[in-house]
């Protein structure tokens, strides 16, 4: 029987080998949990009852309406099932005994993380599909277009979508298990929030939506194309901070974020490039540099906070060609060659916001967008060379890399506060800003337009952040010297032993 | 020359201040069982996670058929077979998708698959449960879906801690059987445990620690030759157990002196029958009054715990 059984492997057996275990896994899981029979009857509950309550008043309802109603119900039961679904199923993935026992199989990190995604996108299809015939029949009640339809379908999937990739991304805390709760609380708040927030948008706008596409099919192109990056751009990041809490702390979980802060820049001057008329680019790029660098400040700053020297795992994967060593070497853990980073990154953001007007619009930038970009990229580099030198001052340790941010964190905070506490008791009041609160990011930037000439506050950055990355220079030499060294010896050991000696021993 | 299976080498890893495992160092060969033997907290499991590529020592390595587990974890992961402490089931999982789900993420296909499976299934004798739920099962079965998880991917070395604790004596036998049967199969088995007599049988080997340092590591047939040289041995004197217990404490190979009662002493004693005769002859002609003198023979298990109080070291 056995060696009839072995011969012929069923259809479905086979697909389920092609996708991902723990897709596969979780929705065995998923056919088997009271949870599911529970949302099942709930959803099918909330089906019934919309196309009661339709049929009821179908005779007050506008053309179309009908059709808003079915998706409202659709959305709701998206917006709450998946991602809650989604953050308990990370919050379990990550429990010490199990996650260990799934990291000394074949699975990475990262492919356990998309079996999750996958099973999000799963439980939408599946979702959408209980729902089919209730928007159908309110499709058949005319008054809705495939556009409107499309659009709705659309907009609910990729909430849905971020929303569960949020709270996998938090679900993933309660790696650390002190943060479990924390995890779970914060989960369902975001999940919760941002659903709260989101829906009323989509509904609302759905309608406005269609009629843009309409009027201005190029606009709306662009709109969508906007909101498709960000969908993606999200997805990924949480992608990595899920895997990065699924990695050991030895594990290279630097790159990846180094490479997505770039890709992020990216996209928002490609962004402002498709969708910003030629007139305005010499305020909208660098605005998009200033946006750019703004969203990327946490990565920064844990770039520069990483342990300085490398894992003996990530020792072994510098790559061993001279080039490409000196090329990746930003890119590489450690907080020397984070600080470098930071610096090539202001470096391509000053060049994007400064440069690119000139080239593609024929106009330098706007001044005074060009100072707010200066005075941000300043921030970014001041504060990430001075975390270098706190982070460089402390232990080994991943703990002491999260000692050093919030001690980073308390120095802005302290850089902000004591200059007005100063004021208010020697000054006797908060008057105006002086070069004094130039450690307060907030304040200065809001005043940047009155502050006057003789107190230019590029020019006192500019000299604090070039003091603070040449406090922090001797990191970023033993940085790149480290992965040099590190390159060298893996040509070192690729290279076969000369025989005889080798036979000697 | 192939490498060991396993080479522990200069491990060192504390937690907060506590010393777990302290400068260890020992090396596992194919084909045996070893044990790994050790009170609590003597830093069993942290090594074995350490082995298991789960935890990261501050110094030292190890490395498994020459690759460091530090350096290419990935690899490591290959060759080894690690049973933690815990079984930890899946919710919502039968016993059959639970390997299924394990096999697949092991990297196994079609055929290769499912002769895999069905053959852990018959060499743990989980035949009779696959459509249990994995929470459901009683400790012993669930030891048995642990192991047979664990030889899913055909390891060479398998790290098995404390898979024995809280089994019922049947439950231990038939555990005993299947690693014998695997250590025919070539495969290298080290097996941690505080109780010694649960693997004086079955144990080709030994390796022994307290507070993170290696005692003794050698076959057991070493390790009962290094209890032959430990004596504890009892002594009666007609009087004055003061003077002939300050007599013994210049004598180099003597250790532990104590005082039983009035005229009885007993001590520790390192060095062959001929060493021992010597030491009674100069007892005598020191004038001590030497009444009796006898050894106390010891076990395995006495060398556990003599040694672990700190007698070998
Ligand atoms: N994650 C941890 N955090 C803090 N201390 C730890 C941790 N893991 C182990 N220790 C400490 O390290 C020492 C060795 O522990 P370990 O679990 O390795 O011992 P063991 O030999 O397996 O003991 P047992 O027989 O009780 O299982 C103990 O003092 C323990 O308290
Ligand atoms: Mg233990």
């Amino acid at each position: 029987m056995s060696e009839q059984g072995a011969q012929s492997i069923p259809l479905a057996e086979r697909l389920a080998e092609r996708l991902n275990p723990v897709l596969v896994r979780e929705l065995h899981q998923g056919v088997r949990s009271r949870a599911f029979i529970v949302a099942l009857g709930l959803v099918l509950l909330a089906n019934a009852l919309a196309a009661v309550l339709i049929a009821a008043n179908l005779s007050e309802m506008r053309p179309g309406e009908p059709f808003l109603h079915a998706l409202t119900t659709l959305i709701s039961a998206l917006v709450l099932v998946v991602p809650v679904r989604a953050l308990f199923a990370m919050v379990r993935e990550v429990e010490p005994g199990l996650s260990e026992q799934l990291l000394l199989t074949r699975l990475r990190p990262r492919r356990i993380v998309h079996g999750q995604l996958l099973a999000a996108a799963f439980h939408i299809f599946a979702l959408t599909g209980l729902f089919a015939p209730l928007l159908a029949l309110t499709y058949l009640l005319r008054g809705v277009d495939v556009v409107a339809i499309v659009l709705g379908l659309g907009l609910a999937a990729g909430l849905a979508l971020a929303l569960a990739g949020g709270a996998l991304a938090l679900g993933s805390l309660a790696r650390v298990r002190a943060l479990a709760p924390l995890a779970r609380a914060l989960g369902l708040f975001g999940v919760f929030s941002g659903a709260g927030v989101a829906t009323p948008l989509i509904l609302e706008g759905l309608g406005d939506l269609v009629q843009w596409y309409a009027s201005d099919p190029e606009e709306f192109r662009n709109a969508l194309l906007g909101m498709l990056g960000a969908l993606v751009l999200g997805l990924w990041l949480c992608e990595l901070v899920a895997t990065a809490m699924l990695s050991h702390p030895f594990e290279n979980r630097s790159t990846g974020f180094r490479v997505h802060a770039w890709a992020v820049a990216a996209a928002a001057f490609g962004f402002v490039l498709a969708a910003v008329p030629q007139r305005f680019l010499d305020e909208a790029l660098p605005a998009a540099g200033a946006v750019a660098c703004a969203l990327a400040a946490p990565v920064w700053l844990i770039a520069a906070t990483e342990e300085e020297s490398f894992s003996p795992r990530v020792r072994r994967h510098v790559p061993p060609s001279r080039l490409l060593a000196a090329l990746a070497a930003v890119f590489l853990p450690g907080g020397g060659r984070g600080l470098l980073w930071v610096l090539c990154s202001a470096a391509l953001l000053l060049a994007g916001g400064l440069g690119l007007p000139p080239l593609l619009a024929g106009t330098p930038a706007d001044p005074a967008v060009a100072v707010v970009l200066a005075m941000v990229l300043l921030y970014g580099v001041l504060y990430a060379a001075v975390g270098r030198v706190v982070r460089g001052r402390m232990r080994p340790g991943l703990r002491a890399s999260w000692l050093a941010r919030a001690l980073l964190l308390g120095i802005a905070l302290l850089g902000s506060l004591l200059p007005l506490l100063l004021d208010a008791i020697v000054g006797g009041g908060i008057e105006r800003w002086h070069p004094g609160h130039i450690l307060d990011p907030v304040w200065t930037l809001v005043e940047l337009r009155r502050i006057r000439r003789a107190h230019d506050p590029v020019l006192i950055l500019g000299v604090l952040a070039a003091l603070a990355v040449l406090a922090a220079a001797p990191s970023m030499r033993r940085g790149l010297a480290e992965s040099w060294h590190a390159a060298a010896a893996r040509r070192g050991r690729a290279r076969p032993a000369p025989a005889a000696p080798a036979a000697a021993r | 020359m192939s490498a060991p299976l396993l080479e522990v080498d200069g491990l060192s890893k504390s937690f907060d201040g506590v010393r777990a495992v302290d400068g260890l160092s020992f090396a596992l060969e194919r084909g045996r069982i070893t044990a790994f033997i050790g009170p609590n907290g003597a830093g069993k499991t942290t090594t074995m996670r350490i082995a298991a590529t789960l935890e990261i020592p501050d110094r030292g390595d190890v490395r498994i058929e020459g690759i460091s587990v530090l350096e290419e974890p990935q690899q490591a992961r290959l060759r080894l077979g690690f049973m933690a402490d815990q079984f930890v089931p899946y919710a919502d999982l039968d016993v059959e998708q639970y390997l299924q789900f394990f096999a697949h993420a092991y990297g196994l296909r079609g055929l290769a698959r499912r002769r895999t499976v069905a053959s852990v299934i018959e060499f743990c004798g989980l035949g009779d449960m696959l459509r249990r739920p994995t929470t459901g099962l009683s400790k012993g079965m669930g030891q048995r879906l642990h192991l047979a998880k664990t030889l899913l991917h055909d390891p060479p070395l398998l790290l098995l801690d404390e898979p024995a604790a809280g089994l019922d004596p049947r439950a231990r036998i038939e555990l005993r059987e299947l690693l014998r049967e695997l250590a025919a199969a070539g495969k290298g088995v080290l097996i941690s445990s505080h109780i010694l007599a649960e693997l004086s049988e079955i144990a080709d080997a030994l390796v022994l620690i307290e507070a993170g340092r290696l005692v003794l590591a050698g076959t057991t047939a070493e390790a009962q030759r290094a209890v032959r040289e430990h004596h504890l041995i009892r002594m009666r004197v007609l009087e004055d157990n003061r003077r002939a217990e300050r007599w013994l404490l210049t004598q180099p190979q003597v250790r532990e002196v104590k005082v039983l009662d009035e005229v009885h002493l007993q001590f520790d004693f390192t060095g062959d029958e001929r060493a021992m005769a010597e030491l009674l002859r100069r007892a005598v002609e020191a004038g001590l009054g030497v009444v009796s003198f006898a050894t106390e023979e010891a076990d395995l298990e006495e060398v556990f715990m003599r040694t672990t109080r700190g007698v070998l070291q």
